[in-house]
């Protein structure tokens, strides 16, 4: 089977302006990944994990080596809707409603008519927000708008979705309703990319991982962490802490 | 093309309804503008006879049209800014929507909702003024206001000066991550020009360097000259047809350039 995510050589230097160059977000990475596979992208701050999610959603224009989703470039992808991106912190639009926000976020996508009421019900349904939803997005609880992150990244019915920390913050009922969420994404055949800084339940939660450390893979395969692995990567976690 | 056409309007629209219905500070600004609007009437106060309504209706249109510009100015700059921080506008790229769709349903739509309000605005002002000139008869209507055709020059006129002015808040939001910066800028490219414009005369006698560096400026900046609205209004008519077409031209020209840079600064730039 053809790998749905393809990254051969990925490197990316932020430019600090003026043509000089800055920091290496990103150090010869590469990474396949097959269709109907959860993968979680794991490291500390800085550790390129943003940068990785980002260029797959054609929002870092420029980059060195190749990337390919679906066997395409993912401008490509994007224009054909293909794939949907869950930033860190996403807050909407205060005007919109649960309902009004993703019947919006159809209509660009290029939905219509009926077609569009059944996504928006049906991805209301899916993130629980079925009984909320012409209350404004402000009146929602953390988890409510986590869960409207979520499905506003699935109304056009994407193969790729990419969420950065989508359960950053959340209270453990709702980080494990989004958990649940995100595995039904994965059994109906999507392939799904979740960048944490976490690594507890890692391993009953992806099919496969990568580890990032200062924009270079530490660690790719089935996620099961030996010991030494682990302890390294709370060792990282807790220098960069004391750093910052 | 269509689809393109479908996601600029859907986007401005939404802006639109955004801007009007739900946005606080664009309330304010709207209250702000109404006292300024009856302000003005005070006006009615001077001894100025039969020249005291023309004389308010131009201190009105002045007010109205300089504070929507400053609107303007703040409404894209601070749009632009809020859906880059909120991550809406990565959320939407990656579903197909271009950049150069969504900073043109941007533009259009923060375009729409000062031109919705300048209308309003207007309609108020004419209101209260033609009562002044001795209540909304017919004839204190017409000592007021002229054609329609003039009219439509002069509204043609300030839409294209709009539309540029956002053009150059794009480009300068696009260009910069401190929407501070472009508000500020803007302004001084919008009080630059409208100086330049006004004194075109001078500049024409000026020497040296002075010279120079106004000739330049005269070149590279758009043409906001807000003093030949009210000169099409009352004073010197309307423009011939030449002219006119001419300066709207120019106008969509400038427009059609800022905008075409901001889509290549915006293409690339990191999100």
């Amino acid at each position: 089977m053809d790998p749905v995510i393809s990254i051969d050589g990925l490197s990316k230097q932020y430019s600090e302006g003026w043509g000089r160059k800055g920091r290496l977000a990103l150090n010869h990475l590469s990474l396949e990944v097959k269709s109907g596979t959860l993968l979680g992208v794991i490291g500390g701050n800085g550790s390129g994990k943003t940068t990785l999610l980002k260029i797959l959603c054609v929002l870092l224009p420029e980059y060195d080596g190749g990337v390919e989703l679906l066997g395409k470039s993912p401008r490509e992808v994007a224009q054909q809707n293909q794939v949907a991106y869950i930033p860190e912190r996403l807050r909407f639009p205060a005007h919109h409603t649960p309902q009004s926000f993703l019947n919006f976020c159809g209509r660009l996508s290029g939905l219509s008519g009926e077609h569009l009421d059944d996504r928006v019900e049906d991805c209301l349904a899916l993130s629980s927000l079925t009984g909320q939803a012409t209350r404004r997005i402000g009146q929602l609880s953390k988890g409510g708008v986590q869960r409207l992150a979520v499905s506003q990244a699935l109304i056009h019915e994407p193969q790729v979705i990419v969420a950065d920390e989508p359960m950053d913050g959340l209270d453990p009922l709702a980080r494990q309703k989004t958990e649940q969420l995100l595995r039904e994404l994965v059994e109906a055949g999507k392939t799904v990319l979740l960048a944490t800084h976490l690594l507890e339940g890692a391993d009953s939660l992806f099919d496969q991982i990568l580890v990032l450390h200062r924009g270079q893979s530490i660690f790719e395969g089935p996620p099961k962490f030996d010991s030494s692995l682990k302890q390294w990567f709370l060792e990282t976690l807790r220098k960069e802490q004391e750093d910052a | 093309m269509l689809d393109s056409l479908k996601r600029i309007r859907l986007l401005a629209t939404d802006i639109l309804a955004e801007v009007v219905l739900h946005n606080r500070w664009y309330q304010v600004c709207l209250l702000g503008l109404v006292f300024l609007i009856l302000g003005v009437q005070s006006l009615a106060q001077l001894p100025l006879g039969a020249s005291s309504p023309k004389l308010i209706y131009d201190f009105g249109l002045g007010t109205i049209l300089m504070s929507l510009g400053v609107v303007l100015v703040i409404l894209i700059a601070l749009q632009l800014y809020a859906d880059l921080e909120s991550g809406v506008l990565c959320t939407h790229l990656v579903r197909g929507l271009h950049r150069s769709e969504y900073l043109a349903g941007k533009l259009i739509g923060s375009w729409l909702a000062v031109a919705f309000v300048g209308c309003m605005a207007t309609f108020v002002l004419s209101l209260l003024v033609g009562e002044n000139a001795g209540g909304l008869t017919a004839e204190g209507i017409e000592t007021l206001t002229p054609t329609m055709g003039v009219w439509i020059q002069s509204c043609l006129y300030l839409c294209f000066q709009w539309l540029v002015l956002g053009a150059v808040v794009v480009l300068l939001s696009v260009l910069s991550r401190s929407f501070l910066f472009a508000i500020v800028l803007s302004l001084l490219v919008w009080c630059v020009s409208m100086f330049v414009s006004a004194a075109e005369g001078m500049s024409e006698s000026a020497k040296g360097i002075s010279a120079i560096v106004s000739q330049i400026l005269h070149y590279l900046l758009p043409r906001f000259d807000l003093s030949i609205f009210p000169g099409i209004l009352w004073y010197d008519g309307p423009m011939v047809a030449g002219k006119f077409i001419n300066f709207i031209g120019v106008e969509m020209l400038y427009a059609i350039l800022l905008i075409v840079a901001s889509i290549l600064v915006f293409r690339r730039r990191e999100l």
